[in-house]
């Protein structure tokens, strides 16, 4: 997005930097937090069954 | 440029918005989340079966999500309609510090993760189920009706009144009678709840160019429909005792919630065309949401009463 910008000749205020690193980190928290809950189902999802195991 | 805090060297159009995070929560209507993870929760529990806690919980982190994509996606939509009433001008895209475009595809995104997050978690049948009701809401109820109908709210009140479906969905993997109910409980209060809003927002719909009912059909015939609505919502709300499902205690409450549902509408028509009538639509429109809260937690308390054999 910053390119973006340079490209397009605007200069990012103090206030837009800052508010791009908030967006930037709410995102990156998003995608950890996307990961961890698919973990999570299949987690669950295999339930007690996974000790059952056939040696 | 509203909005827009980035200095300009030269004319570049659109390439960064200023919303902040906070801005993005409210694309997802957090205040209608609440209703719509509430009732899917009470679906899910009332449902028969078991479910691990986490997967449950997670299933209903996608209906919210779910929700909130079709809010952003209405807010994307309808961001002209919106700068036109006070009572929306400030959203995030019309008060100029979302991106149309940012709207879109953050509302795509959330649709999309939601709808296979909760296939993956639970079954297929509710992930078909939860993008049906985002696809109803955004498509028949934003793109379709709301500008050409004034049954616009009776038609696409079904998009709100989908969670519960949806929440026993996840639990069974099908539908019944019993989630049918809940789905015609919301689906019947929707109308009264929205046009007592509509008659003291008449002038915002009328200057946005909605076709509510009190602006096509006039005041009076708002009033008697919000009776009868409320009249028929009284009767909807009895259904789970009178069907089984819930027991008489339920129906008690039930009968309590109704009578006054009907007591409220029926002070709107009392108070027709006085300068209490506001204060009456507003009241009519804040307990009837408390009315549907109360109505769906006692059906909850109730059923894990019945399974426990409380009663």
């Amino acid at each position: 997005m910053m390119s973006d910008l340079k490209s397009t000749g605007l200069t990012p205020s103090p206030a837009d930097k800052r508010r791009q690193k908030t967006r930037s980190l709410a995102i990156a928290g998003a995608l950890v937090f996307l990961a961890i809950l698919f973990y999570l189902i299949t987690i669950f999802k295999m339930g007690a069954g996974i000790l059952n195991k056939g040696i | 440029m509203n909005g827009r805090a980035t200095t300009v060297d030269e004319p570049a159009g659109d390439v960064l918005s200023a919303g902040s995070v906070r801005d993005f929560i409210a694309l997802l209507k957090p205040r209608v989340m609440t209703l719509v993870v509430f009732t899917a929760l009470v679906g899910l529990v009332a449902a028969p079966g078991t479910m691990h806690p986490g997967l449950a919980a997670i299933a209903i982190l996608c209906i919210a999500v779910g929700g909130g994509a079709s809010g952003a996606l209405n807010m994307w939509y309808d961001a002209d309609i919106d700068a036109k009433m006070r009572r929306t001008a400030d959203r995030p895209v019309p008060g100029g510090r979302i991106l149309p475009g940012e709207a879109l595809g953050f509302g795509l995104f959330l649709a999309a993760i939601s709808v296979f997050t909760l296939g993956m978690a639970t079954n297929w049948f509710a992930a078909g189920f939860l993008a049906f009701t985002i696809f109803f809401y955004v498509a028949v109820y934003t793109m379709w009706l709301k500008r050409r109908t004034p049954q616009n709210i009776v038609i696409g009140g079904a998009a709100g009144a989908f969670p519960p479906m949806v929440g026993w969905a996840a639990m069974t993997g099908g539908m019944s009678l019993e989630s049918i109910v809940m789905f015609a409980i919301i689906f019947i209060w929707t109308p009264p709840h929205f046009w007592a809003l509509a008659l003291v927002k008449k002038a915002d719909y009328g200057a946005a160019g909605v076709p509510m009912l009190p602006n096509v059909a006039g005041d009076a015939a708002t009033r008697r429909q919000i009776l009868w609505y409320s009249i028929a919502l009284a009767f909807t709300g009895l259904l789970p005792t009178i069907l089984g499902f819930n027991s008489l205690v339920y129906g008690a409450f039930a009968v309590l919630g109704g009578v006054w549902m009907i007591w409220l509408a029926a002070d709107i028509l009392r108070k027709a065309d006085t300068a209490a009538e506001p204060k009456a639509c507003w009241r009519m429109f804040g307990q009837s949401m408390l009315y549907l809260f109360v109505l769906f937690a006692i059906i909850l308390l109730d059923k894990l009463a019945m399974q426990r054999g409380f009663w």
